[in-house]
């Protein structure tokens, strides 16, 4: 699922209420007939234990090795001293070399992950989710930041997620055209509120429109219309 | 104080042209053992100070308190602390723990705990969000968060405050050497009281190549550490 929307129109704030990296000021989230929403710190950080996230910045822990990286997905489930200390079981360890593997980083795993490139920073973020086996990943802008030929390897690997180990994956995009192509539903939200629901064959240009409305206060015109078309022929 | 207070500047070069020199380094067995005792004050006392002030700065950043009144609470402490200057706690100390280095130690320690407190509460409030929020996203706790999220992203920064507090904490031991604590500061205190400029020189010099060598070693440790 890809929620599509302009800058500022929440969905960076639907995404990170869903694990409650934001605290909602209303409403309910419901996983799994569980409501998120009212859980205790204790059962909060079980169900975040269940829900990977990557995110447009990558969010890797600096100046530690690609393999503690990819470990910390596992935190939740680990001894606490093992977590704590970074004394990681030789299973675990095992596994998140197999994770590496999967986004073929294996080589990488003694490095600092500040020595990776952007395309490779990802990458270890999703060894993280794969080696945390989540139900659902949510993903904050997780290719904005990179370039069109390793977006779509990212993209391409996480709807591998969603297909092959049936993982739910509710994504930020602000790329129309990724949202087409590995979307199975897509959501549009203006001004916090949801302005179109349905599959991708369902977006037509007045459906985009709606989600991506002109600037009403903006002063002049001029602006407004050539804001309207440079917008038309960008996401069509 | 007027700039016509400098007219009698001259003074003051004639006092060190005519007296301070030629530099009688005779004493420099003893000169050099109370240079290693100043060091010794020093560098104990910064350490102690660290280690007490990395946890304890958690609990004075916003972002990390559990909870508002420990961030408060943590924060007066602090500021308690790093108000008295250290003369005036090693002072109160002499009565406890006699003459000698210990009343330094325990001024510097509890003065730079304050200094320490302070500087890394904000180094932590300073830090990007986004591993942190990486670290809740799996799960972790709020420790967790501070050794995976935090932690690595104030390394470079405390080494260079740590390295600028010990040398702040030799000058200081210089000072504390009048009261007693001993090493070079008393010793170069005594030589001026008794008019031996010429060693005063000498130890003055001693101290620079100090400062000037623990300045020359914090900037190799953070090169290592970057």
């Amino acid at each position: 699922m890809a929620v599509l929307g302009r800058s500022g129109a929440g969905k960076s704030t639907l995404v990170r209420c869903i694990n409650r990296l934001v605290e909602p000021d209303a409403g309910e989230i419901v996983w799994n007939g569980r409501a998120i929403t009212g859980m205790n710190a204790r059962e909060l950080r079980g169900i975040r234990g269940e829900i990977g996230m990557v995110f447009q910045h990558f969010n890797l822990l600096p100046r530690l090795t690609v393999l503690t990286n990819v470990a910390a997905g596992r935190f939740a489930d680990m001894p606490r001293w093992r977590s704590l200390t970074g004394a990681f079981s030789n299973e675990d360890k095992a596994r998140a070399m197999a994770a590496l593997r999967e986004v073929g980083l294996e080589a990488y795993a003694g490095r600092r992950v500040d020595d990776l490139s952007g395309g490779q920073k990802q990458r270890v973020a999703i060894a993280r989710v794969v080696m945390q086996q989540p139900a659902l990943l949510l993903g904050d802008e997780p290719i904005s930041s990179l370039d069109a030929v390793t977006a779509a390897r990212i993209m391409t690997f996480i709807a591998g997620l969603y297909r092959e180990r049936g993982v739910t994956v509710v994504l930020n995009l602000h790329d129309v055209a990724m949202a087409r192509a590995y979307a199975t539903r897509i959501i549009g939200l203006t001004d916090g509120r949801i302005t179109f629901d349905g599959p991708p064959d369902e977006l037509g240009e007045a459906e985009l429109r709606a989600i991506y409305p002109p600037d009403e206060e903006d002063g002049g015109e001029t602006i407004t219309v050539e804001g309207k078309k440079g917008r038309n022929e960008e996401d069509v | 104080m007027t700039p016509s207070s400098f007219r009698d500047l001259g003074n003051t070069v004639r006092f060190i042209a005519d007296h301070w020199f030629p530099v009688d380094a005779s004493d420099w067995r003893i000169a050099l053992e109370a240079m290693r005792g100043t060091l010794e004050i020093a560098v104990f006392s910064t350490l102690a100070a660290l280690v007490i002030a990395v946890p304890g700065s958690f609990f004075a950043a916003r972002n990390w308190a559990p909870a508002r009144w420990i961030y408060d609470a943590t924060r007066a402490l602090f500021n308690f602390t790093r108000s008295i200057p250290e003369l005036v706690l090693a002072l109160v100390f002499i009565p406890t723990l006699g003459l000698g280095p210990m009343p330094a130690v325990m001024g510097l320690i509890i003065h730079n705990v304050g200094v320490f407190g302070k500087l890394l509460s904000e180094v932590i409030e300073a830090t990007d969000e986004g591993p942190q929020d990486a670290v809740k996203a799996v799960g972790g706790t709020r420790l967790h968060v501070a050794l995976y999220g935090i932690v690595p992203q104030m390394a470079p920064l405390v080494l260079s405050h740590y390295f600028y507090r010990l040398e702040v904490a030799i000058r200081t031991s210089l000072i504390l050497g009048i009261v007693g604590a001993g090493g070079i500061g008393q010793m170069l205190f005594n030589d001026f009281k008794m008019f031996a400029y010429e060693k005063v020189t000498f130890e003055v010099l001693l101290i620079m190549a100090m400062v000037t060598g623990v300045d020359y070693l914090g900037a190799l440790i953070r090169k290592r550490v970057k």
